[in-house]
């Protein structure tokens, strides 16, 4: 801040309008950010009080803070001009009577850094800074679980109900947004609206912005004394019509009513329903003047509206205390709604503040929800887990959803109701034992799930254990047919090769032991299986997978593949092999890509301070795969204290501006942690990372799908192609089957086998898929491949393989750096030319050697790992 | 003496080249940022980081590991190889007082800047504070701060971001209104000429109720902003400051202390009466503490004795009726009718 800022990074826009009495504590949040590359834009909008003085003032000690003196013309023409002036690459928006957590900014900017959604929202917490209290009411995203992050489609279809639930997305104050994509979108803030114009300005961003993060603490502090006699919360005639054309503007922006989805759909017509029924509690308040005719036609007026009936028809949930107006209010009898207090047994003031049984309803509803959703995390795949999170949703939808909404909204309009509330929180705390009841309920629903989890975790165990069955049968049938075949070349023993007979049967013996082995990884797998089944039942809750889990010392395998890449499951299967093998005395955990986000919190809480985090090996560290490089920054940034390994790996960021700022990020990212390994799987990774993440300890080691290597029985015959097919693939149609021709001229049989399996490989099919793969490359004598894990494989089980050349350098890269002294791999490139004579020379190879597979150089990584060199 | 002796090497500084001159002035504007450490391992991380966050960089940061018996020393060693501004002494355990009097004596910026290990500075804190002593020709630069309770944060003011000039005189007087400026140590940038000889006392608590006002009149000028930039920790609070502890009674030597200089010295006479009621409000208010915890050491008879030899003269240059009142029974019935009154005053019980 020495030097005045050309360009900051964050631009806070603040709109003052004659709030000279909080006005300090406003712009004292600012100056006091520790995130300090700011600057303050400040437009007071014809203030008639002291507040341009204070906002001169600011300015005067504090070169970051810019004011803009404008004549009154309202909040939307504030910001919009405050914008125009703005020079930073984010805005934060913050209104004069209210003030920002200190660490507001430096948390937003962090989120920012690592999900670029371009739309960041913390959690509102509401005070009366006329008294300095805090209110017992924040907005917060609760309700959306553990989940925090969502994409640009998930946050586009589910919109409606993030708005009904969480409160938190109808104003534009505390929102962080990206500067560059308001712009591009042309966005305004539409003048001349009497309320709301910040939810349009905002509903047209969120169309334009990547997803929205959020922050789940609090980043903005809301001053309700001043807003309760603000504009927005008196009785005004026209505030229904305003509402519902609010209303209007947000389904024509959400889509046709007709289309939305039904859950959409449903959060929509409740949403109308209750901003409708709010307003005619207002005209039925009794401090409201009006003539008994004025307040009957009022009424009217509203029950008529088209859209407010129609959502008042579909609502399933309103707010309790309006439950027994819904049939005046279809009926349209405008009559007894106005006179419903005197009928009915309570007075508005009580309806206005929840009964206590309600409360506990609410909380009843709470616990068990979070008890469902906790469970639903804890199924990983499971297809109970779909279960309980409809389970979950259905609560929400019942009970859950407006308990905060509904405090907020009332403190802003009224303050008596304040003592109450606390008397409430009073006869909340009053009931604990009841309280304790509701927690038993819930831990007795979740074991209900937990038996049928274990139900289903004893099927997958017999499952398991019939597949082993399968694959010993399977080795057997293999052992008859080569004793067979040893008959067939005793029979034929004059003409026989001796030495031949004896590999044979070496080979079948190789190939017992290690189907044997196989069984006992696979018995372990299911043990493990039915260990964590076991304990859920025994300890309850999350109680005994955090407890049971922080105790013990683990590997913790990130980022592993459910996806439908063999190459990538055939990775995770090596991972999981080579890692109970090298790492005996340690438990063995597994968080895919898939499932990490929602475990997040619950990888955090079980972290044991001796645990090793792995980190998925493959191609995927660079610019290439956003999602995967966002995820190993994530890792490597929140666990410092923990020793971090990244599995083989090939680099790539590319050379363009985007690749640049990428690599400038990890390296950021990479070089702060303390205690990083990183393997890289060629020698031009292994260069460039020891360059770049020079704080981090680099080492070459090929792809640990290595580590998969057996030997076959099986007859080998023809030639096997296996080439990429996807719009990734540099051959087109045209090409391969010029490929296939000109391998099948060569007089031997050809198959063809894809590295993409058709659909996911959850971890349960993992092993099978692999191996019958791998079975079907070991039935071949040649391969012809254009894939990595085409080469990979190929060596794995001994078969010769002629390497076709691929967009980028990871196949060269790899072969150069491991196969250079082998004599069964061949590449020649995109030069088709050469295809035939390679294949030729591949199928006279009499024995492939793989130097590299014998120095089993794998079996090091813990050695390096813990040397730390 | 002093100021003649600066004079001459601003002259000689004339002499030598540009280059030399610049290193000059930047060391003019140095702040030495003294930072007492003991037994704060939970916050000194954040304390240090606020530190260095400073979006004044010229800065000179001292750690003085008072002895801390715990990882303190160690972490202290850690972050002054991360920053090269920062320097550790590590000394014998001695207080408060005698880590800052260290911090004092091993500085060498032409400013100094106090920081409690437990409490943080926001980044603007020292670019603000030394604008105001350049802009206004202060000696002293004052700023407010905001309280950290376990569950709430709460400004000691109300931000109003005024700047206020005062005299030696006006400053003190404003510590015994509580009004903008604070008896406190740690709000307030001071120029190295101000501080001169004098020292925190060593073994006494409320040491800067002790000696503030020495370092008001030692300057020309005082100058206060009501921004807040420092964030007073009372998480810690129940161990030290809710409950009494005899060393509490050295508050009433601190107000004696004053209060005779401000008797001695003539250009203080428009505050006397002022003074005498804070230190009889200090005195009762220590007295019904002691009471109410059941106290009857030395330390309370000590203050005892001191304030009735003291009382005439207060008598004298003017008092409060209420605290006539208190003197009378303190003198006639002892300290317990006379706690007993205060506290009926107060309308505590």
């Amino acid at each position: 801040m020495g030097t005045e800022q050309k360009h900051p990074k964050v631009s806070v826009i603040i709109p003052v309008y004659n709030t000279a009495a909080y006005l300090g504590y406003c712009l004292n949040s600012v100056v006091s950010q520790t995130w300090s590359d700011l600057e303050a834009v400040i437009v007071n909008d014809g203030s008639t009080d002291d507040s341009l003085e204070i906002c001169q003032r600011f300015a005067a000690l504090d070169p970051r803070f810019h004011i803009i003196s404008i004549p009154n013309s309202g909040v939307s023409s504030a910001r919009n001009t405050a914008i125009a002036a703005a020079k930073g690459d984010y805005f934060l928006f913050l209104d004069s009577d209210d003030y920002l957590a200190f660490d507001a900014l430096e948390q937003m900017l962090r989120a920012e850094g690592v999900y670029h959604t371009g739309l960041v929202i913390g959690d509102v917490q509401l005070v009366d800074l006329s008294t300095g209290e805090i209110l017992p009411t924040r907005l917060c995203a609760d309700y959306t679980g553990e989940k925090f992050l969502f994409s640009k489609e998930e946050f586009a279809s589910r919109k409606m109900e993030l708005i009904w639930h969480t409160s938190l997305l109808e104003g534009v104050y505390g929102k962080f947004i990206d500067a560059r994509i308001w712009r591009e979108a042309g966005i305004h803030f539409p003048e001349g609206m009497s309320l709301g114009e910040d939810f349009v300005a905002n509903m047209n961003y969120y169309n334009a912005c990547n997803g929205v993060v959020f922050l789940k603490r609090t980043t903005y502090y809301y001053n309700t004394i001043v807003k309760s006699n603000s504009l927005t919360h008196k009785y005004r005639a026209d505030l229904f019509d305003n509402k519902m054309l609010l209303m209007e503007k947000l389904l024509s922006n959400l889509g046709e009513l007709e289309t939305l989805r039904p859950y959409e759909r449903r959060c929509f017509c409740e949403y109308v329903a209750s901003t409708g029924l709010r307003c005619m509690e207002e005209v039925r308040k009794e401090n409201v003047h009006l003539a008994e005719e004025d307040k009957l036609s009022a009424l009217r007026h509203m029950l008529d509206h088209e859209l407010f009936q129609r959502c008042v028809v579909e609502a399933e949930y309103v707010d309790d205390r309006f439950c027994a107006w819904l049939p005046l209010v279809k009926a349209k009898d405008a009559e007894r709604l106005l006179n419903f207090s005197e009928v009915g047994e309570t007075t508005p003031a009580q309806v206005a503040t929840p009964s206590v049984p309600q409360i506990q309803r609410r909380f009843l509803n709470r616990t068990i929800g979070k008890a469902a959703r906790i469970a639903a995390g804890m199924c990983g795949n499971h297809p109970l887990r779909g279960r309980l999170l409809q389970f979950d949703q259905n609560l929400c939808a019942v009970g859950l959803k407006n308990t905060f909404r509904q405090y907020s909204r009332k403190e802003r309009r009224e303050n008596a109701v304040l003592s109450d509330q606390r008397a409430m929180v009073q006869s909340l705390l009053e009931n604990e034992r009841n309280e304790q009841i509701w927690r038993l309920e819930a831990v007795r629903v979740d074991i209900q799930g937990s038996l049928w989890m274990i139900k289903e975790q004893q099927e997958a165990l017999a499952k398991a254990q019939a597949a082993n069955l399968e694959v010993i049968k399977e080795q057997q049938e293999a052992q008859a047919k080569a004793q067979e075949e040893h008959q067939k070349a005793l029979a034929k023993v004059h003409e026989a090769d001796l030495a031949s007979l004896q590999h044979m049967i070496l080979g079948v013996q190789t190939a017992l032991q290690e189907s044997q082995a196989l069984v006992r990884t696979s018995a372990l797998e299911v043990r493990n299986q039915v260990y964590l089944g076991e304990c859920r039942t025994e300890e309850g809750l999350q109680r005994y997978r955090i407890n049971e889990l922080r105790q013990k010392k683990k590997v913790l395998m990130i980022g592993t593949s459910e996806h439908s890449n063999i190459g990538d499951a055939a990775i995770t299967l090596a991972e999981q092999y080579l890692l109970q093998k090298l790492y005996p005395d340690y438990f063995q955990m597994e968080f895919s890509t898939y499932e990490l986000e929602r475990q997040y919190t619950f990888l955090q809480a079980i972290m044991n301070p001796e645990d090793i985090l792995f980190i998925q090996g493959g191609g995927n560290l660079g610019s290439l795969y956003q999602a995967e490089e966002d995820l190993h920054r994530l890792i490597i940034t929140d666990f410092p204290n923990h020793q971090v390994v990244i599995l083989p790996q090939t680099i790539y960021f590319s050379n363009d501006e985007h690749g640049c700022m990428e690599l400038a990020q990890s390296e950021q990212v990479y070089n702060h942690h303390p205690d990083l390994t990183i393997f890289t799987r060629g020698k031009e990774s292994c260069a460039f990372a020891a360059e770049h993440f020079a704080h981090a300890r680099v080492h070459l080691m090929p792809d640990t799908a290595l580590a998969l290597r057996r030997s076959y029985p099986f007859k080998r015959e023809g030639v096997l192609l296996c080439l990429r097919e996807d719009k990734e693939g540099i051959y087109n149609e045209e090409q391969r089957a010029l490929i296939l021709t000109s391998v099948s001229e060569l007089g031997h049989s050809v198959d063809k086998v894809s590295n993409m399996a058709a659909d996911d490989i959850p971890r349960e099919k993992r092993a099978g898929v692999v191996n019958s793969h791998l079975k079907c490359f070991a039935r071949h004598r040649v391969v012809v491949t254009d894939r990595l894990h085409g080469v990979i494989f190929s060596a794995i089980t001994g078969t010769p393989c002629v390497s076709l050349g691929m967009g980028n350098q990871k196949i060269l890269e790899f072969i150069d750096t491991f196969f250079r002294d082998s004599n069964a791999v061949f590449y020649i490139g995109s030069d088709l030319d050469r295809l035939q004579g390679a294949v030729q020379k591949a199928l006279e190879v009499e024995k492939p050697v793989f130097p590299i597979l014998d120095s089993q150089p794998l079996d090091k990584i813990r050695h390096i790992v813990e040397c730390r060199y | 003496m002093r100021e003649q002796r600066k004079t001459k090497e601003e002259d000689a500084v004339k002499d030598q080249p540009p280059c030399s001159h610049e290193q000059k002035a930047h060391e003019q504007d140095k702040i030495s940022v003294i930072v007492p450490v003991y037994k704060v391992e939970d916050y000194l991380d954040i304390c240090i980081t606020s530190i260095i966050r400073q979006t004044y960089t010229n800065l000179e940061i001292l750690l003085i590991d008072d002895g801390s018996p715990d990882q303190c020393g160690k972490m202290c060693d850690a972050w002054a190889e991360k920053d090269t501004r920062i320097k550790v002494i590590h000394k014998k355990n001695g207080g408060l007082s005698s880590a800052r009097n260290s911090g004092i004596d091993a500085s060498t910026g032409a400013y100094i800047l106090f920081v409690d290990s437990d409490d943080w500075v926001d980044p603007p804190m020292a670019e603000i504070l030394h604008r105001l002593c350049v802009q206004y020709k202060a000696q002293i630069a004052e700023c407010s701060y905001r309280n950290i309770y376990r569950d709430k944060v709460q400004e000691e003011s109300a931000c109003g971001a005024q700047i206020v000039e005062a005299t030696p005189v006006q400053a003190i007087e404003g510590n015994l209104d509580w009004h903008f400026f604070k008896p406190v140590a740690w709000n307030k940038l001071y120029n190295r000429q101000v501080i001169g000889d004098i020292r925190y006392p060593v073994g006494k608590l409320h040491e800067d109720e002790f000696t503030t006002h020495k370092y008001y009149l030692a300057a020309d000028k005082i100058v206060f902003t009501d921004i807040s930039l420092y964030n007073y920790n009372h998480k810690r609070d129940n161990s030290i400051t809710a409950s009494f502890r005899p060393a509490n009674m050295d508050s009433c030597e601190a107000f004696r202390e004053k209060m005779h200089l401000v008797w001695e010295r003539p250009d203080l006479k428009s505050i006397e009466r002022k003074m005498n009621n804070s230190y009889c409000y200090v005195l009762f208010e220590r007295l019904a503490q002691s009471e109410k915890a059941k106290y009857t050491g030395l330390e309370v008879s000590d203050a005892v004795r001191s304030a009735l030899k003291d009382y005439s003269q207060m008598h004298r240059h003017g008092i409060d009726d209420t605290y006539v009142q208190c003197f009378g029974l303190l003198q006639d019935q002892g300290v317990h009718a006379a706690a007993k009154q205060w506290m009926k005053i107060r309308g505590i019980e």
